[in-house]
């Protein structure tokens, strides 16, 4: 967060604490990805939303509270480690308890689970046929365990050299590796 | 389970509301004390609780809605503690004991204090806002006002109602006229 925003989000907080309901939109906007991405940073994914979404819904129940004096980010991102705080209690509370964590997958996969690694295949296959035969075969022979051609360090070097390929035309093909 | 955007947004904007009329409460909960003040010295049940639940409404709706109505609800509260605690310490000194034929006075006296009191922190605010001020600070003045003023009766109330107009009279012309009454004449 550069300081334009930090400032921009100091004005509108105490806007939102005199009672200026015009500026509740750009708290939101603004602090949504900011919460997500720090409680993000601190708990696994499958409590990380779920702890994301219940601190900005605490800083929006005090933001009558907050004293335009103090620094807006510093307070939000308190209230945000407070629940972290209490993500991270409540889950060892689970595990103490026996009960599963929250997100285990189940050992059969879903539909929707399988569509999904059978959309992941296809693409992986789509990208392995825009880059070299030779590293995609390499790559092929890697991921199926079969023995290496050749020696080992230098089928780990073709691997390496195969899978940096693989993800240049993985980030050309889908915008991200 | 993780909600949508939409859905959050609503939650946080349920959230917000809810914990403006929770931050509220303790702005509300002065009214307690004047209540006791009012019932345990004027004697007078049923219009002391009334005043003090239109007061207790009226200020949290004020704090609820924020802005000017809020910083009015503040400026009202003090300028009703004349109104309020000089008729009760007045007559309580003068009047011990049967009828006081200054408490009347001593109202509109008070009135007149509160009247000035929301006129001087009214002084400068002749824009937009200043009529929901104004409207706030005025009402809540009264009402505070009220429960002191009880001790005088009806008579009380309407000399501590008069005094006021009398005492806010100039931030009133002020306000809608958009200059002070001295640069006018």
């Amino acid at each position: 967060m550069d300081r334009v925003q930090r400032d921009a989000l100091q004005r509108d907080l105490a806007r939102l604490a005199d009672g200026d309901r015009d500026a509740f939109h750009p708290v939101f906007v603004c602090l949504w990805p900011l919460l997500r991405g720090f409680v993000g940073r601190y708990l696994p994914p499958e409590d990380a939303e779920d702890a994301a979404q219940e601190a900005l819904v605490k800083v929006f129940a005090r933001a009558g509270l907050f004293d335009p004096t103090r620094d807006a980010l510093s307070w939000s991102l308190g209230i945000a480690a407070y629940e972290i705080k209490t993500a991270r209690r409540r889950r060892q509370r689970r595990r103490e308890d026996g009960e599963p964590p929250v997100g285990t997958p189940d050992a059969a996969a879903g539909p929707e689970a399988l569509a999904i690694a059978r959309q992941r295949t296809d693409a992986i296959e789509a990208v392995l046929t825009s880059i070299d035969p030779a590293d995609a075969a390499t790559l092929r022979a890697y991921a199926s365990g079969a023995p290496p051609p050749v020696s080992g360090a230098t089928f780990r070097k073709r691997v390496q050299r195969a899978l940096a390929r693989l993800r240049v035309a993985w980030r050309i093909s889908h915008g991200r590796s | 389970m993780a909600a949508p955007e939409a859905v959050l947004l609503g939650r946080a904007r349920r959230a917000y509301e809810v914990g403006r009329l929770r931050a509220s409460l303790p702005t509300v909960a002065l009214v307690a004390p004047m209540v006791g003040l009012s019932i345990l010295l004027c004697g007078r049940y049923a219009a002391s609780a009334c005043s003090g639940v239109a007061l207790a409404a009226v200020l949290a709706a004020a704090a609820w809605r924020g802005q000017q109505f809020a910083r009015g609800a503040r400026a009202g509260l003090v300028a009703g503690l004349g109104p309020l605690l000089l008729p009760l310490a007045l007559c309580l000194h003068l009047c011990a004991g049967g009828v006081c034929l200054l408490a009347p006075s001593i109202c509109v006296a008070g009135g007149l204090l509160g009247g000035v009191a929301v006129g001087v922190r009214a002084r400068g605010r002749a824009d937009g806002s200043s009529a929901g001020y104004l409207a706030v600070a005025l009402s809540v003045t009264a009402l505070t006002g009220c429960m002191g003023c009880l001790i005088a009766g009806v008579s009380g109330v309407l000399g501590m109602a008069a005094g006021m107009a009398a005492g806010a009279a100039p931030a009133l012309w002020w306000w809608t006229t958009g200059s002070p009454p001295a640069a006018r004449s």
